[in-house]
């Protein structure tokens, strides 16, 4: 008992590397339950399909973020690359690792699916200012905003770009960025553009910072890992690498409520001990 | 103190600026709307600026670092010049074009370096939550015991196996977030909107020193 008291940080981590560990060699694929907000999510990219409109992402993702971002954007993104007729544009904001990190996404994706860089997608330049200022420009002109995508090429020579000439023009906006910046978007993007379609992608714990702006400014939103894995099961794409993580973040939360309890039965033991109680 | 060294000029310049993107916003259509345009082109390139700005000043601190020997900090002021010197060599040496294009020294070592770096000190987090799950998370009174309410039907309406447990798990997790949670989330949003409010008035009649870079 002392020897577990004095060593309890180190046996915690041994038990939560072992309970992440586990499940790559021991898949348990548990049955998981589509929510009613990643069904909301989906139904809106579907409704797109063959309108021949464009998806806007604007997208401010640091790297500590990613191994949460990366299958909630793998999901919506291949989803709209599986979609007929849609064409995808990205805008990078801010936090310039994204870049780099969404164009590696890009490349498990456009060739699979077979599609054309400027044609099917494209990502225009990178804005390095904060989200704020820079949404308000993309509200203001969009055009304006950008000369070139993000290879250096004029956005006036992308065939993508031919019909672009302002918000209006999309049929959806998803701003994907792990929490703090969303509401951004409700006070710059929504008040000039009420009527757009606005989807939120985050993770499991920027849902705090959307939830007061979800059913009013983001019509759904899509995040952690354990929504990539329902929003995958939906369409079902050929990706399970969310799904796989699923049995982990299953084994890991377990793991905390046993901690929460210990630590709570330990807890009380010593209140009574102090009062003198049995 | 000359006027032009008092905060006064500043005052007038930072009224101007409110004043053009307030009329903009309730006056649509006016000249206005050109002011605010320039407005926010300005703060895109003073983004870029900034950068530039943060790049002078961690480069003129690890040099001063280095110079006084800080003790404990002088050797990484030096492995954090060398890693700036790198970075910037590495992404002038690539010239025109995206720093993403694969095969660059520069992309070599975002993805190689500081993607996996930095997601690595993020995941350290998933190890400390559990430890203070344990050590920290204790009912000890209402309000902490509450809190602990909270945090056992959050935690199992977001991992999958919670639904499997049993299927009122996943819908009492989910009120919880979207009834007490959102409530309490946009009475802080309006209390911090009011907030921000107070702080620009007082930042408009000169009360709020600090952010003309005067300290009292």
């Amino acid at each position: 008992m002392a020897f577990a008291q004095k060593n309890i940080r180190r046996i915690i981590y041994i038990l939560c590397a072992i309970s992440l560990v586990i499940t790559f060699f021991l898949p348990l694929n548990l049955p998981i339950a589509i929510s009613d907000e990643t069904r909301k999510f989906y139904d809106t990219l579907e409704s797109l399909e063959g309108t021949g409109k464009a998806v806007l992402v604007i997208f401010t993702i640091p790297p500590a973020f990613w191994g949460e971002m990366y299958h909630t954007m793998f999901s919506a993104l291949q989803h709209i690359f599986l979609l007929k007729d849609v064409k995808l544009v990205l805008v990078p904001v801010f936090a310039a690792p994204g870049v780099g990190l969404v164009n590696s996404l890009l490349r498990e994706l456009y060739n699979p699916l077979n599609k054309t860089y400027g044609v099917d997608y494209v990502m225009l330049q990178f804005i390095p200012s904060m989200v704020g200022p820079a949404l308000a420009a993309m509200a203001d002109n969009f055009r304006a905003t950008f000369q070139t995508d993000i290879r250096g090429t004029p956005i006036d020579k992308l065939p993508i770009m031919e019909n672009i000439n302002t918000l209006d023009d999309f049929g959806v906006v998803i701003f994907a960025c792990p929490a703090k910046e969303h509401p951004s978007l409700a006070v710059v993007l929504y008040p000039r553009y009420p009527k757009m379609t606005y989807l939120a992608i985050c993770m499991a714990g920027g849902y705090m910072f959307i939830a007061p702006y979800l059913g009013n400014v983001y019509k759904a939103g899509l995040w952690g890992i354990t929504m990539a894995a329902e929003y995958q099961q939906l369409f079902g794409g050929p990706y399970t690498a969310a799904r796989q993580q699923c049995d982990g973040i299953s084994l890991y939360h377990i793991l905390g409520l046993l901690m929460l309890v210990l630590g709570n039965i330990i807890g009380f033991r010593e209140i009574v001990k102090k009062k003198g109680g049995s | 103190m000359a006027w032009y060294r008092s905060i006064y000029p500043l005052l007038v310049i930072a009224w101007a600026i409110v004043f053009i993107i307030l009329f903009s916003y309730y006056c649509p259509g006016t000249s206005f709307d050109i002011a605010y345009s320039i407005l926010v082109r300005w703060s895109i390139i003073m983004g870029s600026v900034v950068i530039a700005v943060g790049l002078i000043n961690i480069t003129i601190n690890s040099v001063r670092e280095v110079k006084k020997r800080a003790p404990g900090r002088w050797h990484l002021a030096i492995w954090q010049l060398l890693l700036i010197a790198i970075t910037l060599i590495s992404g002038f040496a690539q010239g025109k074009g995206s720093p993403t294009t694969p095969g660059t020294i520069i992309n070599w070592l975002f993805s190689n370096f500081y993607r996996y770096g930095d997601l690595a000190i993020f995941a350290l987090m998933g190890f400390w939550m559990l430890t203070a799950a344990f050590r920290a998370f204790r009912a000890r009174n209402l309000e902490t015991f509450l809190f602990v309410f909270g945090a056992f039907f959050t935690l199992l309406r977001n991992a999958p196996i919670g639904g499997l447990i049993w299927r009122g798990f996943p819908v009492i997790g989910q009120w919880l977030l979207s009834v007490p949670y959102i409530a309490v989330q946009r009475a802080l949003l309006i209390g911090i909107g009011v907030g921000i409010l107070t702080y620009a008035a007082r930042y408009f009649i000169g009360k709020e020193k600090a952010a003309f870079g005067r300290v009292e």
